[in-house]
């Protein structure tokens, strides 16, 4: 009967989470935070013994079709901005149904390979993380070495006089570092200080993400001009088994880097990754997006379910789904593990088959109606959300984040230097510096 | 919108592109930027992404400085232990209340039990119990805390308190109240007392130390563990008959009888001067004989877990 009701959870989920992806800018934590406050009221809604299942085909289905949204309304969250630069070039082609597709993809292989992963979870990653957690500070900050560096080489300035041209050439690389500055800074008072609701704490650096992220690319594509071109429902995709190949590899490795570190999300496994493979297409760039996405999300909820993985025992919890869960929830058992397992390549397959109708959808939609005014919803509720779970205090840190998170669109620097919000203070702590930085800025 | 041509080449390149994405000088597509990076032509932007474009780094800058400036001001919130629930998961705040356990953790890292009342905590740094040493503020049982840290729930472990921050540590000492060992009894058990005797016996098992002490009013035990015996400033004084220490510690129970439970090992006070006539110590001669014989005198006991008469030794 266990199984029974977890397959039902599973395709519920995968339903529910599946529709609520088509949503721009609405991120799969912010809805399982909503349903973790609904099953604290009504804990009839989901059996117990259902939850994990449910949540994680909520995931799965996100992670998967939320994609449409991003590249169709151009509100990604930080994992797929990636994704969105290409998609939006194959968009302006005609070929935004392709690249979705091509995403898709992506992201069924993502669910293959790490069904097929487990062993190497079982045995040989529980030697990883321990490796990695003696020497976490020093992975941070080499994290945040390179993403200072790899803002350099830019372009040569352009301009008339010396001052013109040296202006040109640093504007988006201070851009750049200074987002990271800003929002550091802000990881800093955010995660030393509760300025939400203290019952609302569990959500409490939401409308930050919301602001740096969805909030600042919405409007952003709000002021933007640009028109969207018929698309063409193709039947084929342009790419071949090697390109694929080189793409679920790239995408793998990134989104492993970041499912296993935290602090390092999609977005920013998938600088390392794509600089470390040397991606040059965009096709292969495209897959890699799709992915390191799904990796990334749903590798680090699974990582929560790997029994083997710390010396006692246990899984880790990294990842946002694994933390909101972690106070009502621990799995234990192998089974767990094989149980979440089957929920997520269900889902998986469920969610990808999903993606054909929903595209075809929203393809109809952009071209009936103006994609703005589905921005202007999106915000909407958005707004909503932030102001009904944080208040004003939360509105007040979205309206911060959401400066920062304009610097970057408006000033042609990378969207992931914002991920400093959490690396920077996450760094200085492990390596034993946080108190120090703390008594400076008077935050102690 | 209006169609622009590009003139140029074999054909000409009919392109729909709004006219202000277009450099006015080389008509090539620029779209946000200023400056053409073609040309360098000057570009006239829309009013409105030059007004967001100062509008983002206004907000960001003045909102970041509000935000310091209000979290700066902003009282961490205290809390009753017993209204901590799952959604306050992650949420920094303060407890006070009483300590009723200390564990040394890790290489640098100090664990205790706070109780306020409502329900007990345990609040841990896994770094900066030296840090906290030098501020003076580990505590011990008995002090009365007030701890800020963050909440961290989980099913698996409970709820515990996370210090990041060791200065946030405050310790108001427990008030010590100086007894003889004759008033150490079951009655008050858990009484933070201090009390002076002289060693009248000094048995070790395996790694651990086990005292009798005793006064003109009584005689009472005192275990040191393996675990705390490394931090003792002179092993060799403290397990010496004859010598008289000064104790800290709280008032336990085993087996029925009261004992003395040190509260902090480096505070043991070796005395100078002999202030306790030994053959006024009650019980002594029954002490010393148990003692010499090796058995175990009623007085005294056995203590840690796989111990056995042969494993015991007696010092004199």
């Amino acid at each position: 009967m266990d199984y029974i009701l977890i397959l039902i959870y599973t395709i519920l989920g995968t339903v529910i989470g599946g529709l609520l992806s088509m949503i721009p800018a609405l991120h799969i934590f912010n809805v399982a935070g909503i349903a973790l406050l609904a099953w604290f009221a009504w804990p009839q809604l989901i059996p117990e013994v259902a939850l994990p299942a449910f949540f994680m085909s909520q995931l799965v289905a996100w992670s998967i079709i939320n994609t449409i949204p991003s590249m169709f309304f151009g509100a990604p969250d930080e994992a797929a901005v990636f994704v969105v630069l290409p998609g939006q070039k194959y968009m302006m082609q005609g070929r935004g149904y392709e690249a979705a597709i091509l995403t898709g993809v992506g992201s069924l292989a993502a669910i293959i390979v790490m069904a097929l992963l487990t062993p190497f979870c079982f045995y040989t990653l529980p030697a990883i993380v321990q490796i990695r957690s003696q020497n976490l500070a020093w992975i941070l900050l080499l994290v945040v070495t390179y993403m200072i560096m790899s803002e350099w080489p830019k372009g040569t300035g352009l301009g008339r006089t010396r001052w013109e041209k040296f202006k040109w050439a640093w504007a988006n690389l201070v851009a750049g570092i200074g987002t990271m500055a800003l929002a550091g800074f802000m990881g800093f008072i955010i995660l030393n200080r509760t300025l939400v609701p203290l019952e609302m704490s569990f959500q409490g650096i939401m409308p930050v993400f919301v602001g740096l992220f969805a909030v600042a690319i919405i409007s952003r594509n709000l002021v933007s001009r640009q028109e969207v071109p018929p698309q063409y429902i193709s039947s084929t995709i342009d790419c071949d088994h090697r390109l694929l190949a080189k793409g679920i590899f790239a995408g793998t490795l990134g989104g492993g880097i970041a499912a296993v570190t935290p602090a390092v999300t999609g977005g920013i496994g998938g600088i390392i990754a794509g600089a470390a493979t040397g991606q040059r297409d965009d096709r292969i760039f495209v897959v890699s997006q799709g992915v390191s996405k799904v990796v990334y999300y749903v590798g680090a909820f699974l990582l929560f379910f790997v029994p083997t993985l710390m010396p006692k025992g246990g899984g880790i919890a990294r990842g946002g789904m694994s933390i909101i869960l972690k106070p009502i929830f621990t799995p234990y058992t192998f089974e767990e593990y094989f149980q979440i397992l089957a929920a997520m390549m269900i889902s998986g397959a469920l969610a990808f088959l999903m993606m054909f109708p929903l595209t075809r959808w929203t393809i109809k939609l952009i071209t009936c109606i103006d994609y703005h005014y589905i921005l202007w919803i999106a915000l909407g509720i958005i707004f909503s959300i932030v102001w009904g779970l944080t208040g004003w205090m939360g509105m007040f840190l979205m309206a911060v984040g959401t400066g920062i998170g304009l610097i970057p669109a408006f000033y042609h620097a990378r969207l992931s230097n914002s991920m400093a919000l959490l690396l920077i203070w996450l760094a200085l702590s492990m390596a034993g510096h946080g108190p120090a930085v703390l008594q400076f800025f008077h935050l102690d | 919108m209006e169609k622009n041509r590009q003139v140029g080449g074999d054909t000409e390149a009919i392109r729909e592109f709004p006219e202000e994405t277009l450099c006015p000088s080389c008509g090539k597509f620029v779209g946000a930027y200023e400056k053409c990076p073609y040309c360098g032509t000057e570009l006239k932007k829309r009013m409105s992404i030059i007004f967001f474009k100062r509008a983002a780094l206004v907000l960001a800058i003045g909102g970041l400085a509000l935000l310091w400036f209000t979290a700066t001001k902003i009282k961490i919130p205290i809390v009753r232990i017993g209204d901590i629930n799952a959604r306050m998961n992650n949420a920094v705040v303060e407890v006070r209340g009483k300590v009723v356990k200390v564990s040394m953790t890790g290489r640098d890292g100090v664990s205790f039990d706070v109780d306020d009342g409502s329900e007990q905590v345990r609040a841990q740094a896994f770094r900066g119990r030296s840090k906290m040493r030098e501020l003076g503020n580990v505590p011990q049982v008995g002090d009365v805390v007030s701890v800020v840290g963050s909440i961290q729930m989980t099913e698996k472990y409970g709820t515990s308190l996370m210090i990041n921050i060791p200065s946030r540590v405050k310790v108001t000492p427990a008030r010590v109240e100086r007894i003889p060992i004759g008033g150490a009894t079951l009655e008050n058990q858990n009484k933070l007392v201090e009390v002076v005797g002289e060693i009248v016996s000094a048995r070790q098992s395996g790694g651990n130390i086990f005292l009798s002490i005793g006064d003109t009013t009584g005689v009472i035990d005192v275990p040191l563990f393996e675990s705390d015996l490394n931090r003792v400033k002179d092993r060799e004084a403290i397990s010496t008959i004859g010598k008289e220490l000064r104790v800290v510690g709280t008032i336990d129970e085993y087996r029925g009888k009261p004992q003395i439970k040190i509260r902090d090992v480096e505070k043991i006070e070796v005395l100078k001067d002999d202030t306790i006539p030994t053959n006024k110590i009650p019980g002594y001669e029954k002490i010393r004989e148990g003692a010499e014989k090796g058995k175990k005198p009623g007085a005294s006991r056995e203590g840690g877990e796989g111990e056995s008469e042969s494993q015991s030794s007696v010092f004199f």
